[in-house]
């Protein structure tokens, strides 16, 4: 079996029906990882549902001027999209607009009707990316993939996916560097459920100076917020904080696993030294589609 | 709802119009568009307004709720075409999106049509041409596609397209199937892939390009060759050829919607304008309303009339509610008791009036109302923060005064709620007396709260007064404040009657604070005080 399948066949033993991903930053193959997943399941014939909570598709980011990974969809996908992204993509059957899309107008439910490449972008708010994935589900689609955004969290907020966090080489520094931000990223998304009516309750955002309050006061009962996505601090810092506090959500994210992308246009790492310090430290499969290879 | 064509803020947050136009919102986006330029009927506009009020209160006791419930669900979900007919009309090709949205409008329109009901007033134009012009688009559950038989070309290019693509597709797969040989990988699916140094054995295999190397593996990707090249070439014209007669659909689609353009800003209009009709038919069910008289003099009358916002915060608290029957021509006082309910005549009349105004059905069982140009409330010690902070409660409500009266508004209203109650007693009856005259020669229509004795008399208006109190017990026992206002709202007559202009204000107010539990020892100095003024 190809990476990107066991990948996909792993997501669906969690029984959820969304699949989204997120990175540690930029170009660490968030979109390569949610293309790939679409064209496994593509492969087997499902009825796929996609995606982002930015812009992906592209030939080039408008940012950057870099290539892009574009994304190909077959008839019968269903796609959840900026109406005015679409152009100058093939003509699709549009199912649905919502008004509120964000800067690129109003957000198309759509059903591919040529395969070729589509350019997509989602809904830029957590409420709008749940329910997109709703409305698609409703409509057939199984699984459901998400592209998130540049280090777009929020999205997963009040959502019940299954979480693949993306990290590589794009972010620079050192093996451990990148190692230690993905363990941070995986550590804040993978915090323990909280238990009714014990510890400190901490309503809206938990910023960088509550955690050094915290530690600081030796904080020692549970400290609940609503989801990971209220988190907000360094990864250094939250790594600290989770050995040294009682970190706990009243709404857990399942993150399932991680893909590693070890190479980038100024630097490449040590595949197999990757994938195994990344299974090590976040304690989930991490894959590289790349290279076809994982640690499992 | 232009509400402040008719009512200045302060005003209308006294009468509480933000209820009103709540209950009266429409659910569609065109009856959103509309009623924010919709604007009262004024003087001189009584016929439409009695058009109105007929048309909502006749479909009111005709139709059945789960009629007007399905309509309503139907424009909550119709769009509004205006901007996408303003475009065409400009010359604009449309989108696929904006076709989506017009035959989602067609729909909705043709499903309100489709209640064909004689009680129903301004059903909506057909759209069926347009609609006729969409249909080969149309798919199951309303979705949209542009369709082969939108233009000739586009069924070939995409046939063709399709063709290049799936042929693109298997020349790479071969190359793909060729190097995953060559590698001995079952897992290579994408353009860009990694080969391990240490996995590759001699050269590597044919149409494979090393794109970067790093020591321990190469990142490629698949080389096309010739035959795939010209594949790619040939998907790319296919998907340009695709392009064309995509546009070209659009183009002639457009010019279709474009000869329709008149027809479906008329029709955008009238949905609009059917939305709030209908919410004007559901408010009065809800409310019981009924279609008021619409008069040519400045009147407002009503029998059994019902200030709703008052209405539905006391029975939320349990506490009954007392409808009012008054008539108000030119200018009037009214008195009674503190708690006696002369702030809610006022309101009454103004909601009544505003209703009336607006074509709406009264909530009365029966009414009698002029149109006005504007409806002033001034109340003494009425908090504004648009004025000056340094302004006194007394300063503020000169500085209304002066502003209504500087206003040349047509036919006016006027609710004063105890004009100049902070000041003292002797001057605030003279300048009270002077509001009264005034109002008078200008032919306003007004009604003035108040507690000042001879009011009535000495501006030689009609006067008019709560019942009041029927009886009180002299020694209440100690009550809580819910005990205390459910005694004092059972004791209560809260009738409007008229009374003779020489009518003695009544003095209840110390029995009332000594219900709502002022100590005996204040109570009983209270009444010393009064007895020693009175001798």
């Amino acid at each position: 079996m190809d990476v990107a399948s066991a990948l996909l066949e792993h997501a669906e033993a969690s029984g959820r029906r969304s699949i989204v991903v997120v990175g540690t930053g930029k170009n660490v193959g968030k979109t390569v990882t949610a293309r790939a997943l679409a064209r496994a399941a593509a492969a087997r014939g499902a009825t796929i549902g996609f995606t982002s909570a930015g812009r992906d598709g592209e030939p080039v980011d408008m940012a950057t001027s870099a290539r892009k990974p574009r994304l190909p969809f077959a008839a019968g996908a269903l796609l959840a999209t900026a109406s005015d992204a679409l152009r100058g993509s093939p003509a699709v059957e549009v199912l649905e607009l919502w008004e509120g899309g964000g800067p690129l107008g109003r957000t198309a439910i759509v059903r591919v009707a040529t395969p070729a490449a589509y350019a997509i972008a989602g809904p830029h708010t957590a409420a709008g990316i749940r329910a997109v994935i709703e409305r698609m589900a409703q409509l057939g689609a199984a699984p459901i993939i998400v592209d998130g955004s540049v280090d777009r969290m929020a999205a997963l907020a009040g959502g019940d996916d299954a979480v693949i966090v993306a990290c590589g080489a794009a972010r620079g520094g050192s093996l451990a560097h990148i190692v230690e931000e993905v363990r941070a990223a995986v550590a804040r998304l993978s915090l323990p459920l909280a238990r009714a009516g014990e510890g400190i309750v901490h309503l809206g955002a938990l910023t960088e100076a509550h955690l050094e309050a915290f530690i600081a006061a030796r904080e020692t009962r549970p400290i609940a917020i609503e989801d990971a996505t209220k988190l907000f601090a360094r990864p250094r810092l939250i790594l600290r904080a989770r050995a040294a506090l009682d970190l706990r959500v009243q709404r857990a994210i399942s993150v399932i696993a991680c893909t590693v992308s070890a190479i980038d246009a100024e630097r490449s790492y040590d595949v197999r030294a990757l994938l195994d310090a990344v299974r090590a430290a976040t304690g989930v499969p991490a894959y590289d589609l790349f290279s076809g290879e994982s640690a499992a | 709802m232009k509400y402040r064509a008719l009512l200045d803020e302060s005003s209308a947050a006294a009468l509480d119009i933000a209820w009103l136009a709540q209950a009266l919102a429409p659910v569609s986006a065109p009856g959103a568009r509309i009623s924010r330029t919709w604007a009262p009927f004024v003087r001189g506009e009584e016929a439409r307004a009695q058009a109105a009020v007929d048309a909502a209160a006749r479909a009111a006791m005709t139709l059945r709720q789960p009629a007007l419930a399905a309509l309503r669900g139907v424009l909550g979900s119709c769009p509004d075409p205006l901007a996408i007919a303003q475009r065409v009309s400009a010359g604009d090709v449309l989108e696929d999106a904006d076709f989506f949205e017009l035959a989602r409008f067609c729909d909705a329109v043709e499903a309100v049509r489709a209640y064909n009901d004689a009680a129903l007033a301004l059903l909506p134009v057909s759209v069926a041409p347009l609609r006729e012009v969409l249909r080969p688009g149309r798919r199951a559950a309303g979705a949209f596609y542009l369709d082969d038989a939108f233009e000739p070309a586009l069924a070939a290019a995409r046939v063709r397209a399709s063709e290049r693509q799936a042929a693109f597709e298997a020349a790479r797969g071969r190359l793909l199937e060729r190097v995953a040989r060559g590698l001995e990988r079952d897992d290579l699916r994408e353009h860009e892939f990694i080969i391990m140094r240490d996995a590759a054995r001699g050269p590597l295999p044919e149409h494979v390009r090393v794109v970067r190397e790093t020591p321990a593996y190469f990142l490629c990707e698949i080389d096309l060759d010739e035959d795939a090249l010209a594949a790619l070439a040939r998907r790319d014209a296919a998907l340009t050829a695709l392009a064309a007669a995509e546009d070209a659909a659009r183009e002639r689609l457009s010019a279709s919607v474009r000869e329709h353009a008149a027809l479906l800003v008329e029709c955008a209009d009238q949905m609009g304008a059917f939305d709030l009709f209908l919410a004007r038919v559901l408010f009065a069910q809800r409310y019981q309303g009924v279609a008021p008289e619409i008069v040519a003099e400045g009147l407002v009358a009503f029998e059994d009339a019902r200030f709703l916002p008052l209405q539905e915060s006391l029975e939320r608290r349990g506490r009954a509610y007392t409808p009012l029957s008054f008539a108000l021509r030119g200018v009037a006082v009214i008195t009674g008791p503190n708690m006696g309910g002369k702030s809610a005549a006022l309101q009454t009349c103004g909601f009544i009036a505003v209703c009336a105004a607006w074509g709406v059905p009264v909530p009365a069982a029966g009414a009698r109302v002029g149109l006005f140009s504007s409806i002033v409330r001034l109340a003494g010690g009425a908090e504004d923060p648009q004025h000056d902070v340094l302004l006194s409660a007394f300063g503020r409500e000169v500085a209304a005064l002066r502003q209504m009266l500087a206003a040349d508004a047509g036919r006016t209203l006027v609710l004063v709620d105890e004009f100049a109650r902070t000041t003292n007693p002797r001057e605030a009856r003279a300048l009270s007396v002077a509001l009264a005259k005034i109002l008078t020669q200008r032919g306003a229509t007004a009604l003035l709260a108040s507690h000042l004795d001879g009011l009535a008399q000495a501006a030689g208006v009609a006067h008019f007064a709560v019942a009041g109190l029927r009886s009180l017990p002299d020694d209440s026992p100690t009550l809580d404040l819910a005990q205390a206002l459910a005694l004092i709202g059972d004791a209560m007559d809260y009738r409007i009657v008229r009374v003779g202009a020489e009518s003695p204000v009544p003095a209840d107010a110390i029995a009332l604070a000594a219900l709502l539990g002022l100590g005996e020892d204040f109570i009983g100095a209270a009444r010393a005080a009064l007895s020693r003024d009175a001798d």
